[in-house]
């Protein structure tokens, strides 16, 4: 089995492997040299396609062919590597702007955190598998992996989130939203753990690029003005979106009835008879009644108002990762009781200040 | 050239500072707004993506439709990185911003700000969420903000929206459910109704059942094929909608404050606004004993990274109700303990009802609900005390993730949802969701918006280190309390309520993540700011934007209520100061 450690300081040493501290810690420099992305990464991001919009032969029979492909089929996989890695600016106040945060790294770093996490509590429900790894990489990742190191199997063997299942790595995504470091030591709002931001990149991201004309362009990294766009998009078929349109003729008129303001002109349809007075569509869109003479001397509060944050139900993990004990009550009852905040008036202690302190802070790791 | 002084800088051009900007300017007073984001559709800089161009723009000649059809290609991935909050250089990221779990911030940057992503929807706030709710001071009520809202709504003539077959779906449902039309522009009821929007109607020549066969071109483009004028039809507000087509600028048919009031603004001749400038510091004078008085500004160019300093008589942050915070947190001024605190966001989730193509012929006639036609949200149902709920077109990118991308409770596999009224909740990913996706056109999306309450602990803070080019970077802190909770699963009930009587055959919860769309009360009125918007610890300093609110509205969009109190914070400056 693979050697792995959930605890916070592996994280960060693996990060600084990755050469993603080092490159950060000189940001003067201006210049960044980015460590080319490694067979690794590519192949943990192969993955995360493979599993959120995976190739599905089985849903050819019962809806076509056209639904077949999936985000490798596209190099999906490649793209969201550049997209991570350019997703957040990166400056210094003093050194300016540094260029993009590079992210593809740490993020496939905190997937291998997941799995291991996973396969260590026995929640996959297959064993990994080098095999899926080496499945997932493409000939010549394979001869770079050759080239960079002499024992390619021990290597492959880091890459633990693609060595799962599909359905395995997505719960080891979803474990990522309650993943605890120990955060004792520090102070304030960073300690929150928000390993859970990872899950939303790999998944929200990875849906919403496949979903949208992403496939279209030739490059979409060029400069807007020289970007080409062709409407041949997998997703599209795939959703039956027509493509982006000008306008549409679908205006069916405004929703009204005969005793309302709400309507005018000419009666196009009558929508619904049942209940009230029959709702028509009308011609004109007619307008809101405006009246200085509204009462709320009956309005009521149909649930409660005092503040106590929720503890439990599906917001149970937003509300576990805060540190501290969050004490504060509704702002009606004036109560200035809370943490942290209140007697600096929102300025929140010093942490750490290298740049491995903020990116482990972004993600939500500590150092 | 940026003079030196002016009588008022406004921080920030988004939805709410050009409204400022205008009043001011047409009061006689000399404006400058600072924007951090680029100025789209000005000639000035006819590519702002790409390079720093002009430094100012002055003048209502400089706006340009034919700019803007070209920028806002309306593809929802370009738009989206375009349009979110970060530096116009279109090699750069996002501005990063924290936020806990897995929830995320949906600012956008540039002359317009969020409103070039809004979706047009202007309803006025609840009366009973300012008058009964007891977050706002006693001094200030609804009262207060009827003439502005009657102003504003005739400017940008809001109106009753367009029904397409998703708005005709709902209204259907929501009759079904049993609730009844609503027909009052301030709510004290429960109901349903059209959105007002601030979207001119479409033209009578787009109805479903003529056969159109023009281009959807403006009758001033040399290139229409019967032309039209107001709302195309296509559902493209949440990608920058620039329709119709070959339209001048201002009569683009979606009123961002960029078409509807930036105009305006210029038109005073009073008004200059300097894009690509990230404000990082408040500068005060408190030689004088008592309250410091704020005298001007210093900002960062985000093109070349220089800094420079205005000086003003009165200085106005309308940045947001996340940058605003940040600005005087990270500015040498008074600590108010409630400066970032109380924010309220809305607390959204997704719910997503999906229909057999039987059923949709037979109700409305066709086999496909089609939720890239209409206006992205037209229709609404209001709830006071609890909150709303709004219909939500969109293209399939923006469907996925918001109905299956982002979840607080992991994957659909996971959850036991044997007493849930929905059939799946959570993340959907795999073939699972390559099948939900297959049916993107019959599918009806509800984007429920929950009446959250101010609590001191949510809010923004800024932690020395933590920091980018500008200064510490904001940090988002939200909870909801469990009455908000509470309200929120309430709707998702109506909600799917509504889609079954609609005839849903799947209904999807996406149980959202806290997200910052809708963001306020960051610097509450009776908190941080008194009832006309000026900060109670510094003079001459006032705040025009979202954050000034004192609490969520009751769950109404906000753009409508953060405008016309802006409106109402210009005339306050004109009276206390000039």
């Amino acid at each position: 089995m693979v050697e792995f450690s959930t605890d916070r300081r592996t994280l960060i040493r693996g990060l600084g492997a990755l050469g993603v501290g080092s490159m950060l810690a000189s940001p003067a420099s201006g210049q960044l040299q980015p460590p080319e992305t490694t067979p690794n990464t590519r192949a943990t991001y192969r993955a995360v396609v493979d599993s959120v919009v995976p190739r599905t032969p089985e849903l050819e029979s019962e809806l076509g062919p056209e639904h077949v492909p999936g985000g490798l089929s596209v190099g999906l996989d490649e793209y969201l590597v550049t997209f991570i890695n350019n997703l957040f600016s990166f400056g210094v106040r003093g050194a300016g702007d540094v260029g993009n945060l590079r992210l593809a790294e740490a993020v496939a770093l905190v997937l291998d955190v997941g799995a291991a996490k996973l396969v260590a509590a026995g929640e996959n429900d297959e064993p990994p598998s080098a095999d899926r790894v080496v499945e997932l990489l493409e000939p010549t990742d394979l001869l770079e992996l050759d080239r960079l190191t002499d024992d390619p199997e021990s290597v492959l063997e880091k890459s633990l989130f693609a060595a799962l299942s599909r359905e395995d790595r997505l719960r080891a995504i979803a474990g990522l939203d309650s993943i605890e470091f120990d955060t004792a030591e520090f102070p304030g709002p960073l300690t929150e753990v928000d390993a859970a931001l990872v899950g939303q990149l790999v998944v929200g991201f990875t849906e919403v690029v496949y979903y949208s004309e992403w496939q279209g362009y030739a490059d979409i990294t060029a400069p807007p003005s020289e970007r080409t766009f062709a409407p041949d998009v997998d997703s599209w078929d795939q959703t039956k979106f027509p493509g982006i349109i000008d306008g549409a003729a679908a205006l069916r008129g405004y929703w009204g009835a005969p005793n309302s303001s709400l309507g005018g002109g000419g009666t196009w349809d009558t929508a619904v008879t049942g209940g009230g007075p029959p709702k028509k569509l009308y011609a004109d869109p007619g307008s809101f009644e405006d009246s200085d003479d509204y009462d709320t001397s009956d309005y009521e509060e149909p649930f409660s108002t005092d503040g106590t944050p929720a503890a439990d139900g599906p917001l149970g993990d937003v509300v576990s990762s805060l540190n501290g004990d969050v004490t504060d009550s509704d702002v009606a009852d004036g109560d200035l009781t809370d943490v942290d905040n209140v007697t600096d008036g929102g300025v929140t202690d010093p942490v750490d200040t290298t740049v491995d302190g903020i990116l482990s802070g972004l993600l939500g790791v500590g150092n | 050239m940026v003079k030196d002084s002016y009588d008022v800088v406004i921080v920030g051009a988004g939805g709410d500072g050009p409204v400022a900007a205008w009043k001011l300017g047409a009061a006689g007073l000399d404006v400058l707004v600072l924007e951090a984001g680029p100025f789209y559709g000005n000639e000035q800089w006819p590519n702002p993506s790409e390079g720093p161009g002009s430094e100012l723009s002055d003048s209502v000649a400089d706006l340009s439709g034919d700019l803007l059809d070209e920028q806002f290609t309306t593809r929802e991935l370009e738009m989206a990185q375009k349009l979110l909050f970060g530096p116009a250089d279109h090699e750069r990221g996002l501005w990063f911003r924290k936020f806990p779990g897995s929830g995320a911030a949906l600012q956008a940057s540039g002359v317009g700000g969020t409103t070039l992503i809004y979706t047009g929807n202007h309803p006025r706030a609840y009366p009973a969420a300012i008058d009964e709710q007891d977050h706002w001071p006693d001094a200030f009520s609804y009262d207060d903000l009827l003439p502005y809202y009657r102003e504003l709504e005739d400017v940008l003539g809001v109106s009753p929206a367009p029904v397409t077959a998703k708005e005709e779906m709902f209204f259907r449902g929501a009759e079904a459910a049993g609730y009844d039309l609503i027909d009052e522009a301030n709510v004290t009821e429960t109901g349903y109704r059209p959105q007002p929007n601030a979207i001119a109607s479409p033209d009578e020549k787009l109805r479903h059942d003529n056969d159109y066969e023009g281009n959807f071109r403006h009758p001033d483009d040399p290139d229409a094929v019967d032309p039209v004028e107001g709302h195309t039809l296509a559902a493209a507000e949440i990608a920058g909608n620039p329709h119709p087509r070959g339209a001048p600028y201002e009569e683009k048919a979606k009123k961002t404050s960029a078409i509807g009031f930036v105009p305006r603004a210029l038109d005073t001749g009073n008004v200059s606004i300097r894009p690509n400038a990230f404000v990082t510091d408040i500068l005060t004078d408190d030689s004088i004993g008592g309250d410091p008085e704020a005298t001007g500004v210093e900002f960062r160019d985000t093109w070349n990274g220089g800094t420079e300093t205005i000086a003003a008589d009165t200085v106005v942050l309308a940045a947001g109700a996340i940058e605003t915070p940040r600005l005087w947190l990270n500015s040498s001024l008074p600590r108010n303990e409630w400066v970032g605190k109380g924010m309220t966001l809305h607390f959204g989730d997704n719910v997503m009802g999906f229909f057999e193509e039987s059923v949709l012929e037979d109700t409305v006639g066709k086999p496909t609900i089609d939720p890239q036609e209409g206006q992205n949200i037209a229709a609404r149902f209001d709830y006071p005390g609890v909150g709303m709920l709004q219909t939500t077109g969109s293209g399939p990118g923006i469907a996925a993730i918001l109905g299956f991308g982002a979840s607080a409770s992991g994957f659909t596999f996971s959850n036991d949802l044997s007493d849930a009224p929905w059939d799946t909740q959570g993340r959907l990913a795999g073939t699972e969701l390559k099948r939900l996706l297959a049916r993107y056109r019959q599918a009806l999306p509800i984007l429920v918006v929950t009446d959250d309450r101010p609590h001191k602990r949510n809010g923004i803070t800024v932690t020395p280190g933590v920091e980018d080019e500008h200064g510490p970077i904001p940090q988002i802190n939200y909870v909801p309390s469990e009455g908000d909770v509470k309200r929120r699963d309430e709707l998702a009930e109506i909600a799917t309520d509504i889609l079954r009587e609609a005839g849903a055959d799947h209904v999807h919860r996406s149980d959202s993540p806290p997200t910052a769309l809708h963001i306020h009360s960051t610097m509450a009125m009776g908190k941080v700011v008194d009832t006309g918007c000026e900060a109670y610890d510094v003079d001459r300093l006032f705040v025009a934007d979202h954050s000034a609110l004192a609490n969520g509205l009751g769950g109404p969009n906000p753009t409508n209520t953060g405008q016309a109190l802006a409106a109402r914070t210009a005339d306050t400056i004109v009276e206390r100061y000039f």
